[in-house]
């Protein structure tokens, strides 16, 4: 049977507290009975000397009554003594207390020489008797000298006693015990406990100890797990690197694809698997060694590393083979861009130990879900795709999707050609009047642009915006457009043309940082009356975020610019934006005017025109082509219109020479 | 923790035990003499209410005794007069009486054999018994002074009252003045003797009885003080009601004492238990005018 530190620890000191209390007690009985001894001896001693003292001086009862002093005192210096009585044959003779005037001599408990052990004789004897012999003559007499004992005191003296001991040697005792069992069950089998725990969980760590050895096993434990754990670290991080580059390994990339795939499902999104390979890596390889080979592929790691996003995984899967997942992008251009950043990184040539080493890299890419739904489909298409980057020549992407390729290829393409051609000076605004119903008058036009590609022609917006505004061409554009619209407004003015000039800013342009700084210096570049320009901004804007963009309005107001919002009613209009934003113009969609026909179609028409009236807004119809829609418009006390019944938008040259000819439209 | 607070839980009874003990009325043991200004501590411990309280009363022949007693400790207070209190002070300088009982007014006395003019006339030695370290010998100082006994011959026998009151006239060899108290005076004159002064009259010497104790012990046993003199002051009360009552209480402490030498010895004394009567009051004046002379 095993015993625990408490069991063994509990029982000793049950031992110790019995053989303390067993000889206690011994000690005690033997200490009662050596003072009731004293006590005893001393009471007797006094009846004896007192009836010798008194057996010598007196001879009749009156003389005993002379002694009275001696027995006063002998009475009042003893605690155990209540009263001392002298008796002449029963007959009171002389007593130190009235109390005390009877006794019973008979009784044999009063004889003092029967040999009794002193603790009985002391509880049992209420009185003691001794002789006062004297001598009538020769016949001697006696008198009855007796004690009568102060039970109550010796009681109490001895109950007294028992109760300092009982408290003193066996209540202390316990006591002591007690403590002592709570402060060793405080600073050893607690701290035990706790290291047991501590040693079968490793959840918490014990705080440090009272004891020395016990602190230093705390210690040592605490040292052993945290090495243990940093192992274990070290281990798990092992067998999920290649040892090589430092990058995830084929079973690193299977677990993080299980995540990743898991949280697409989650939100329907997408994400890419790209099946990187180096070109003629074996060449390098077996030409300058593989420590320079190896020493490339650690540079190429780090270098896609760098490229890529903290939430993309990046796995070297065997030889100069890596795998890329790439979980976020906006769309295919953007993804395109990151593999044309990480091919044009690893193109360029570095000098390991001496030697210039360039290599290129061909990459396939597959698209969850669209390609496939777990790992071993979409890298096999990706190895697909990558193999057939080679063959069109290796230093190239495809992606496994052919369409989708071509596609892509077009888009970037049509990116490329697009800053070619501002480069060229292959765009063009065209403006288009702005008429007010009421009386006909050019109030004013808006700027549109045509890109003049030398490739396809003329080129509408509508081909090319979205992809400007996908790949960021949109804010070069965008600066063009309004150093364009600027100078063509000065042109105007100078030919004597005063009328409002509408910009269109698209929202990532209008929410770039230095926007306002650019279009202030514009305006100041060609001395522009601000008041003459309008803003058109789409509803988008108010994906942004609201206190910038108020505060950017703001700062057009300033200056005098209006704003117009475009395309009202097709975005994410509030009323509470309209509130809270400094708007000057609502622009109604093509779509509201098309549709002037239908009842609800006027309902619309009419609501979006009064709202404005009552807003203090100017409104102005889009896309107006027919006169019912501007018979409708004017009744409905539409400020103003736009649209090809009045004209389409026109070269800058054909636009001035339509307003001389005839500042009105209708 | 637990057992700890269990220890704390039975320790904290032992630590109150121990304060509730010393809350408890101690043993308290005072001494006294029949004297009877004394003798309302007889009737308080007759009655029982000297046991409910826990204090024992010793009873002592003489004076001196008294004093002898507590100077050995064998007792916690006295009751005693001022002059055992001069010489106890002398050592024990935190003694100081606690509460007053009476004052001799005429309860200590000067007998004799013969009468003072022949005293006056006595060329021989005189015999005096008395308690040469009591009140008796002021006493009897204030005596020779009153009647300009100076140049008598004393020859002192110094016993205590006990055996001064078996003292017969038969027995007197020569004169004798015996100095004695009230109520042992009655059995010398029972035995041929004649009173031939006391503090009635014919001495100066103010006789005052109180209880006696060091500051400690009242201190430690205040409330049990307190109470005494709330005895003391209730049976004075029943003995001017009802004297014949009372003393049938505490007659066994008065050997050989009847009623009326009882009631006798107790107009010679004057209760200054509660308040000083304006004639006291006056006498002292006149006293403590002359001793600052």
């Amino acid at each position: 049977m095993k015993l625990t530190v408490k069991q063994l620890t509990l029982l000793n000191f049950l031992l110790i507290l019995s053989s303390v209390y067993i000889l206690f007690a011994i000690y005690f009985f033997e200490q009662r009975d050596k003072t009731a001894h004293v006590i005893w001896k001393n009471i007797k001693n006094d009846l004896n000397e007192l009836s010798y003292v008194l057996s010598k001086n007196i001879a009749l009862s009156t003389e005993v009554a002379s002694s009275r002093a001696l027995l006063d005192r002998k009475a009042a210096n003893s605690d155990y003594i209540n009263a001392i009585a002298v008796f002449d044959d029963e007959k009171l003779i002389i007593t130190t207390d009235p109390i005390f005037s009877t006794y019973d001599p008979t009784e044999e408990t009063h004889i003092i020489n029967v040999h009794k052990n002193s603790s009985e004789a002391l509880s049992h004897h209420n009185t003691i008797i001794d002789h006062i012999y004297y001598y009538k003559g020769e016949k001697r007499e006696n008198y009855d000298l007796v004690f009568l004992l102060d039970q109550e005191y010796i009681k109490s003296y001895f109950a007294q006693s028992k109760t300092d001991f009982l408290i003193w040697f066996f209540l202390f005792p316990f006591l002591l015990f007690l403590v002592s069992w709570s402060v060793l069950r405080a600073l050893i089998d607690n701290p035990l406990e706790r290291l047991r725990q501590f040693a079968y969980y490793q959840s918490e760590v014990p705080k440090k100890f009272f004891l020395r050895e016990l602190e230093s096993i705390r210690y040592s434990m605490v040292q052993s797990f945290k090495r243990l754990e940093e192992e274990k670290k070290d281990l798990f991080t092992l067998a999920r690197t290649d040892t090589l580059s430092g990058l995830a390994n084929r079973y690193y990339l299977e677990e993080q694809f299980e995540h990743i795939l898991a949280s697409s499902q989650r939100r329907d999104g997408e994400f890419a698997l790209l099946f990187l390979d180096l070109d003629y890596f074996k060449i390098v390889n077996d030409s300058l060694g593989h420590d320079i080979g190896d020493e490339l592929l650690k540079k190429i790691s780090a270098v896609i590393r760098e490229v890529l996003r903290i939430n993309d995984v990046v796995a070297r899967i065997g030889g100069d083979e890596f795998v890329i997942i790439i979980t976020e992008y906006m769309n295919e251009v953007q993804l395109v861009e990151i593999v044309q950043r990480i091919q044009t990184r690893i193109n360029i040539p570095r000098n390991i130990r001496g030697n210039t080493v360039q290599v290129s890299s061909s990459i396939g890419i597959s698209l969850y879900p669209k390609d496939g739904k777990n790992l071993v489909d979409l890298m096999k298409y990706a190895d697909i795709a990558m193999y057939k980057a080679k063959e069109n020549g290796r230093s190239q992407y495809n992606f496994f999707t052919q369409d989708l390729n071509e596609k892509i290829q077009s888009t970037i393409d049509i990116g490329n050609r697009m800053k070619r051609g501002l480069d060229n000076a292959e765009f063009e605004l065209y403006l288009q009047p702005q008429v007010n119903i009421d009386d006909g008058s050019i109030i004013g036009a808006e700027t549109l642009i045509r890109w003049n590609d030398p490739a396809r022609g003329l080129v509408y917006p509508s081909s090319f915006i979205m992809l400007a505004e996908q790949n960021g061409f949109i804010i070069p554009l965008g600066d063009w457009i309004i150093d364009e619209a600027l100078r063509q407004k000065k042109d105007l003015e100078n030919n004597g043309i005063n009328i409002k000039l509408s910009i269109n800013i698209a929202a990532r342009q209008f929410v770039k940082d230095n926007f306002i700084e650019k279009l202030f210096k514009a305006l100041d570049k060609h001395s522009i009356d601000e008041s003459k320009i309008v803003l058109e901004i789409t509803e988008t804007i108010f994906l942004e975020k609201s206190t910038k963009i108020i505060e950017l309005f703001n700062k057009l107001k300033s200056r005098g610019i209006l704003i117009s919002l475009d395309d009202f009613g097709t975005g994410y209009s509030s009323l509470s934006y309209l509130k809270s934003f400094p708007i000057d113009i609502l622009k109604i969609d093509k779509a509201f005017v098309d549709d002037y026909h239908s009842n609800r179609g006027i309902n619309f028409l009419e609501t979006i025109i009064k709202m404005g009236q009552t807003l203090n807004l100017e409104v102005i119809a889009e896309g107006v082509e027919e006169d019912d829609q501007l018979a409708l418009l004017k009744s409905l006390r539409c400020n103003s219109f736009q649209g090809f019944l009045c004209s389409k938008p026109l070269p800058m040259a054909d636009f001035k020479s339509f307003f001389l000819s005839s500042n009105k439209c209708r | 923790m637990k057992n700890f607070l269990l220890a704390l839980t039975l320790f904290i009874p032992l630590l109150f035990s121990s304060c509730s003990k010393k809350d408890e009325m101690k043993p308290l043991k005072i001494s006294a003499t029949t004297w009877v200004g004394y003798t309302p501590l007889f009737y308080a411990k007759e009655k029982g209410w000297l046991k409910k309280i826990n204090v024992k009363l010793l009873h002592v022949v003489s004076l001196s005794e008294n004093m002898y007693l507590y100077k050995a400790g064998n007792s916690d207070a006295y009751a005693g007069t001022q002059y055992e209190y001069s010489i106890l002070k002398k050592n024990l300088k935190a003694l100081f009486p606690i509460f007053y009982f009476d004052r001799s007014n005429g309860g200590d006395i000067i007998m004799s054999n013969t009468s003072i003019a022949n005293l006056q006339k006595e060329n021989g030695a005189i015999d005096v018994y008395l308690e040469m370290d009591s009140i008796n010998y002021p006493l009897f100082k204030d005596f020779v002074e009153a009647y300009s006994l100076k140049q008598k011959k004393f020859n002192y026998i110094n016993r205590d009252q006990a055996q001064i009151a078996a003292l017969q006239k038969k027995d007197m060899k020569r004169s004798t003045v015996i100095v004695t108290y009230a109520p042992y005076d009655f059995t010398l004159e029972d035995q041929g003797f004649i009173e031939i002064a006391s503090t009635k009259d014919n001495l100066d010497l103010l006789v005052f009885d109180a209880m006696f104790t060091t500051k400690k012990k009242y201190e430690e046993h205040k409330k049990q003080f307190l109470k005494i003199k709330e005895y003391i002051d209730s049976a004075v009360e029943v003995l001017k009601r009802d004297p014949q009552g009372y003393h049938e209480t505490i007659k066994p402490y008065l050997e050989g004492v009847s009623y009326q030498d009882f009631l006798h010895s107790v107009n010679d004394i004057e209760w200054i238990n509660t308040k000083l009567s304006s004639e006291l009051q006056t006498k002292i004046d006149k006293v403590l005018e002359r001793d600052s002379k």
